[in-house]
């Protein structure tokens, strides 16, 4: 669980600044429509969650991906098969 | 929920743009004139943003063609090549244009983003890695989509980035295919093909570049980047277009791979969607004809690039890290970008607007396209208008204070 929640805070603060006025980026924030953010944005935001924890999460995989969490989920997930 | 909901970001981008009063995607001309001139409320307009890099497209020779095939074997193939059969002029098309490369296979698709999704979708089968450039084209992406292929990005030109994306990848058994680009359509800076070609070959991948914007422009004899630098046989496969410096319509691709052929009954944008007219084949065929007997052509495109991108550097504009035909001006704001477009155009010149999402790093950006068919005064007078109106909007100033 430790893992999911460093790479969660680690999301959140990568994202915080696309927040809208009044909200915070939390686990179940949905990225897509809960923040005022563009799909490039957010693919450069993953590249560098990569880099931190040496993964790649593939695109194909991304497009399944809705919230914070899930995305925490499957970052921590590909992290520990490596 | 309405069938439009999730793109309500980009439609009110666009509806922004229309309360300042221009609409940069929906320009409808009067009248086309020339290469370099089109009509638009009785107004003549320089066209400096439609990639018609060498100008072809009122060519004498290939409108010759285009007619003659037109007259001869009539407006439209009205099926695919697999369901009605493949005209004259599209065999000859494929076999000069397999010769100008000196490669074994060409293939023709009914338009260049169909090239790349067809050709993509195809060879990246479900077990395989498609590693693509961060700044690639729309089709690129929208191939990765089509494929059931794994997706890595890496950043862009970065041999670097790649190589470490693909060390992750160590155990992974099935084929790694990289895909670059000749010269990337934002920003006009090559792709870095020397160092990508390092990274390929020192871990067994494979290596396809799309020269949409490269073909005919880059390389002694125009046959792009990868002539340029010399690694012609070093690209599994070649995609390009007919739609930029062949003035005409359609896709194409080229390799060396031995069964390749095989694309031809298993690749569905090319199967399933209607052949391109033989008319269209004959005036690109002349196209491709006039790209290996005029090298004055190419000549002529670099010295305009080279003359505006001189120019606007010296009036204090932000391009650009190259000085190839495709011209980034990149402006302090998105209104900013948005009011440029719009004095340039009012001052009668064309060019294409562009920004985020579709611009690296969410940057806007003015993209020039210049053409050989440009004259030294066209381009003298879009340098003094941009000039001019970046100047009286504040665009120049802020760019300035911000160095």
């Amino acid at each position: 669980m430790t893992m999911v929640n460093d790479v969660e805070a680690s999301i959140i603060e990568a994202l915080s600044p696309f927040r809208r006025p009044d909200s915070l980026v939390t686990g179940d924030t949905v990225i897509m429509t809960d923040l005022d953010i563009d799909s490039v944005v957010v693919m450069d935001i993953v590249m560098e969650l990569e880099d931190k924890f040496e993964v790649s999460v593939p695109m194909d995989q991304m497009a399944r991906i809705k919230t914070v969490r899930e995305l925490a989920q499957t970052i921590a997930s590909i992290r520990s098969e490596t | 929920m309405s069938l439009f909901q999730r793109v309500a970001p980009l439609k009110a981008t666009y509806d922004f743009m229309r309360s300042m009063g221009a609409d940069p995607l929906r320009v409808e001309w009067d009248d086309v004139l020339s290469p370099t001139q089109a009509v638009k409320n009785g107004r003549v307009v320089t066209l400096a943003g439609t990639h018609n890099y060498l100008g072809l497209t009122f060519d004498p020779q290939v409108v010759g063609a285009a007619i003659d095939s037109l007259q001869k074997h009539g407006a439209g193939t009205t099926g695919s090549r697999i369901a009605n059969g493949t005209y004259p002029e599209h065999a000859a098309f494929e076999r000069e244009l397999a010769d100008f490369f000196g490669m074994p296979h060409a293939m023709v698709f009914s338009t260049g983003f169909l090239a790349n999704l067809g050709v993509l979708a195809t060879v990246a089968g479900p077990d395989d890695v498609l590693l693509i450039d961060a700044d690639s084209h729309a089709s690129i992406y929208d191939a990765c989509g089509l494929s059931k292929a794994q997706i890595v990005r890496f950043r862009h030109n970065s041999a670097e980035d790649l190589d470490k994306r693909l060390e992750r990848l160590k155990g992974h058994t099935g084929n790694k295919i990289i895909v670059i680009e000749g010269i990337y359509s934002m920003l006009g800076d090559r792709g870095a093909m020397r160092e990508i070609v390092a990274v390929k070959e020192k871990h067994g991948a494979y290596l396809i570049v799309d020269q949409a914007h490269c073909f005919g422009v880059l390389g002694e004899n125009g046959l792009g980047l990868v002539e340029e630098v010399g690694m012609l046989d070093k690209a599994d496969i070649i995609i390009g277009t007919f739609s930029k410096s062949l003035g005409c319509v359609g896709g194409f691709a080229v390799s060396n791979l031995p069964d390749f052929d095989a694309m031809r009954i298993v690749c569905r944008p090319y199967m399933f969607t209607a052949s391109l007219p033989p008319s269209v084949m004959a005036g690109a065929r002349a196209a491709l004809n006039a790209i290996r007997t005029r090298p004055d052509l190419r000549a002529k495109l670099w010295r305009n690039a080279v003359f505006l991108y001189d120019n606007l550097a010296q009036a204090g504009f932000k391009l650009g890290p190259e000085k190839t035909p495709i011209i980034a001006v990149e402006l302090p704001s998105r209104e900013l970008a948005i009011d440029t477009w719009r004095g340039l155009f009012d001052a009668g010149f064309y060019v294409n607007l562009a920004l985020a999402p579709a611009t690296p790093g969410g940057i806007s950006l003015l993209r020039i396209s210049v053409s050989a068919a440009h004259q030294p005064e066209q381009l003298q007078g879009l340098a003094e208008a941009l000039t001019r109106v970046a100047t009286s909007n504040g665009a120049l100033a802020t760019r300035l204070a911000a160095e």
